[in-house]
């Protein structure tokens, strides 16, 4: 089923018909700035190669990239504080290389951290079952992996497992692009919103965008066809000039979201202000445990000490993911700041704008 | 934020499934799909099936892309 | 002696040890030339040779497909016949972990008694130190294989040439996705490569074909090596995306897990970068072997460059690049 979302001829015109779409633009600076807020879109753009095809007619802005390029130094601080005191770390693959103030998780197993890289959330439980270390579980994702963070919760407490916690630093969408739209300077000519956050949020949340920024949205799966269908709604709004928020992802999709994933998440989490790679403390913009899951929360089962966030000033990410700057006015770019020695979101991130400009030299 | 992809559910027993990607086989959580069925497809993130997929809307989706693709030529 | 696991004792040098060598020399039988020896002892042959060193650490140690002793012969095998080399000799030196299990051992040399067998290769030397346990993950072989270059060709890194040809083999990710699923927890029915393609590549040679460029898609897949040969012969060059062999299974596993096959490793293949003339000489040898049926032209050479690049045009049409990861893959989930 997938090959016909892939594979599918009918990709090839429909993807011209959006660039003749563009072109035919009335009183349009070209390119056209589309933001795709999810890192999992900026690689599917880049993987199935449309940001060559459209290279004239749309500019693709990443966004706040994904949950673990965001992840504040002061997070990664932690994690490695906790795995120098000799707990069980477990984590999903993208977090192992991510740089903290003077350390990284890579370089912690080096020096014999004991550190698992897991596929799902559920699989620390078996850990923590199996050892009588403290196993502390890396709790990084949005909407997508929050139900999956909070089964975990829900599981070791049915089960009295007391041998595990979570470092709870997941994040959550529609007050982050509150804050980017207030922060955003260039104009934005369409948004490609998340589609797997969307599938637990739905698409209503974002309804807020072409009411009171009047900048079109889509929603939008990450396969060619679905990929294509999203572009070509926001060309067409633009066109019409009628901006809302398009579903085109609706096998997925419901406005409504998904409410048996929110009802199990509003169990075990709630609302409260994080701190994000690159742009500070946002406002409502994360999840903690409640109370009676207090037990779980390794912030409250261990005493971490870490330095307070020293905000890297020479670091624009935030300026870049705002769409204000390019990589090529950051002074660390390239020379301090690479793939191999990320600073901040945009190039820890394996396709963010400064990754990106650093492999493809666009 | 989410690699995800639809899996077929072979089996189920309590929270648990095991479903299949193109020939490989995993347990899967299913907790939050209600009344999963055998041969449904479900989109799995990090283990843990997150919507049911739609195989209306799927075509649906596929019909629009043709009708686009029609109105161009 | 404990005929459950290997102990210290086994590496000490005396009766343990002799016991521990008497089940290797037997499980390894006719594979193994000069036992007894400090060193081996051959009739070098004429001509020009060539000696390639590996050291295998391969984790998990068993996996659909082959375990480190099978790797360890074939990857060391393919190293030879990357030269034009067919492979004569190897070495084999194991580092095991106190505590490891007789069986494995048993299971591992067997294969390797097997792979040098097919592959008319000898054992010609071999060394065997016991570890005390933590300081060596189970088991680690180090490898020397000699081999003899069967005709004289500049078969290098170097001498890929624009209007040359791209050749794989066969389907590329298998290894390198067949390791990631096992390690994930998958159940699936992928399984590694590995293979030797010496005899493959001494079909070729045998036939006086000739080729610019041999290079086998080990660690960091198809993307890395054509990658490296770009650089080396300073060309850019193009692979199309519709033409590229994957197996459904290994792009679903692939996909599934945020991870991309171009990059993922081959055990058993050769990518082969010849003129477009010899194509269909090339296709048609490798068509009549079991290890070349599903070889295929993947992509060309295009022009000289001072900044060389890996181009794919993907499915649409479009192209972008492939570039040189600065970091192995693993799992993802955004």
């Amino acid at each position: 089923m997938n090959d016909k979302f892939r594979k599918n001829p009918e990709i090839k015109p429909l993807l011209h018909k959006i660039k003749n779409d563009v072109a035919a633009l009335d009183g349009k600076t070209l390119p056209l700035k589309f933001m795709e807020v999810c890192g999992t879109h900026t690689v599917s753009i880049l993987k199935f190669g449309f940001r060559h095809f459209f290279k004239d007619s749309i500019k693709f802005l990443s966004g706040p990239g994904c949950p673990v390029c965001v992840t504040s130094t002061q997070d990664i601080d932690k994690i490695i504080y906790l795995a120098q005191q000799g707990h069980h770390i477990v984590t999903f693959g993208d977090l192992i290389k991510v740089p903290g103030s003077t350390s990284s998780l890579e370089k912690e197993i080096a020096k014999g951290a004991l550190v698992s890289v897991v596929y799902s959330p559920l699989d620390a439980l078996s850990i923590a079952k199996n050892t009588s270390k403290e196993v502390v579980f890396i709790a990084v994702g949005f909407e997508t992996t929050i139900p999956a963070i909070a089964s975990l919760v829900l599981d070791a407490y049915a089960q009295k497992i007391n041998n595990i916690t979570i470092l709870c630093l997941v994040k959550t969408m529609p007050n982050v692009l509150k804050f980017l739209l207030s922060e955003l300077s260039g104009e934005i000519d369409g948004f490609i919103m998340p589609g797997h956050v969307s599938v637990i949020i739905g698409s209503e949340p974002y309804e807020f965008i072409p009411k009171e920024y009047n900048i079109p949205c889509t929603v939008a799966g990450f396969e060619p066809v679905d990929l294509g269908l999203g572009i070509e709604s926001l060309v067409s709004q633009i066109k019409k000039n009628t901006p809302f928020v398009d579903n085109r992802y609706k096998r997925m999709v419901k406005s409504e979201g998904n409410r048996a994933a929110q009802e199990l998440i509003s169990v075990v989490f709630e609302e409260c202000d994080v701190s994000w790679r690159g742009f500070g403390t946002i406002p409502k913009s994360g999840l903690c445990l409640k109370e009676d899951f207090a037990k779980f929360d390794a912030e409250k089962k261990f005493d971490i000490e870490v330095e307070d966030e020293v905000m890297q000033s020479a670091c624009i990410c935030g300026d870049i993911i705002a769409g204000r700057k390019t990589p090529l006015d950051c002074t660390l770019y390239q020379k301090v700041c690479n793939p191999e020695n990320p600073v901040g979101p945009c190039m820890v991130s394996f396709e963010g704008a400064c990754a990106a400009y650093y492999k493809y030299g666009e | 934020m989410c690699l995800a992809v639809p899996y077929r559910v072979i089996s189920k027993d309590g929270n648990k499934a095991i479903a299949d990607v193109f020939g490989m086989k995993k347990e899967i959580d299913i907790r939050i799909i209600e009344d999963v069925e055998i041969d449904e497809y479900v989109l799995v993130h990090a283990g843990f099936a997150i919507q049911r997929v739609s195989q209306e809307d799927a075509k649906e989706t596929l019909e629009l892309l043709t009708e686009l693709c029609e109105a161009e030529e | 002696m404990n005929k459950d696991t290997i102990l210290l004792s086994h590496g000490s040098g005396g009766k343990q040890s002799q016991k521990l060598l008497e089940l290797i020399y037997n499980t390894l039988g006719e594979a193994v030339i000069n036992h007894g020896e400090d060193s081996g002892v051959f009739q070098a042959p004429e001509g020009v040779a060539a000696i390639t060193t590996d050291s295998y650490t391969i984790d998990p140690i068993f996996f659909p497909g082959g375990n480190i002793g099978k790797l360890a012969v074939c990857g060391t095998a393919n190293d030879l016949a990357m030269v034009g080399a067919f492979p004569r000799y190897i070495t084999l030196s194991l580092m095991i972990e106190e505590g490891f299990d007789f069986d494995d051992l048993k299971k591992i040399l067997l294969s390797v008694r097997d792979e040098t067998q097919k592959g008319n290769i000898s054992i010609i030397a071999g060394d065997t130190k016991i570890v005390s346990k933590g300081k060596i993950d189970k088991i680690f072989i180090n490898t020397t294989g000699y081999g003899t270059i069967i005709s004289p060709q500049a078969i290098s890194s170097k001498e890929a040439k624009p209007g040359d040809a791209i050749i794989i083999t066969g389907d590329i990710g298998d290894h390198g996705s067949a390791i990631m699923a096992a390690r994930n927890g998958f159940e699936s029915s992928l399984i590694s490569d590995c293979a030797n393609v010496a005899p493959l590549i001494k079909a070729l040679l045998k036939r006086g074909v000739v080729i610019h460029a041999l290079r086998d898609p080990t660690r960091g897949g198809l993307a890395s090596i054509l990658n490296e040969i770009a650089g080396s012969s300073k060309v850019n060059i193009e692979l199309e995306e519709e033409k590229l062999p994957i197996k459904k299974s290994v792009s679903g596993v692939c996909d599934a897990l945020g991870i991309d096959p171009l990059y993922m490793a081959c055990e058993g293949r050769a990518v082969i970068i010849c003129t477009h003339d010899e194509v269909v000489k090339i296709l048609n040898i490798l068509h009549n072997e079991q290890l070349g049926k599903d070889a295929r032209v993947i992509g060309r050479v295009i022009e000289r460059s001072n900044e060389p690049k890996l181009y794919l045009k993907t499915y649409i049409g479009a192209k972008r690049i492939l570039p040189l990861l600065s970091r192995e893959q693993t799992p993802r989930i955004c």
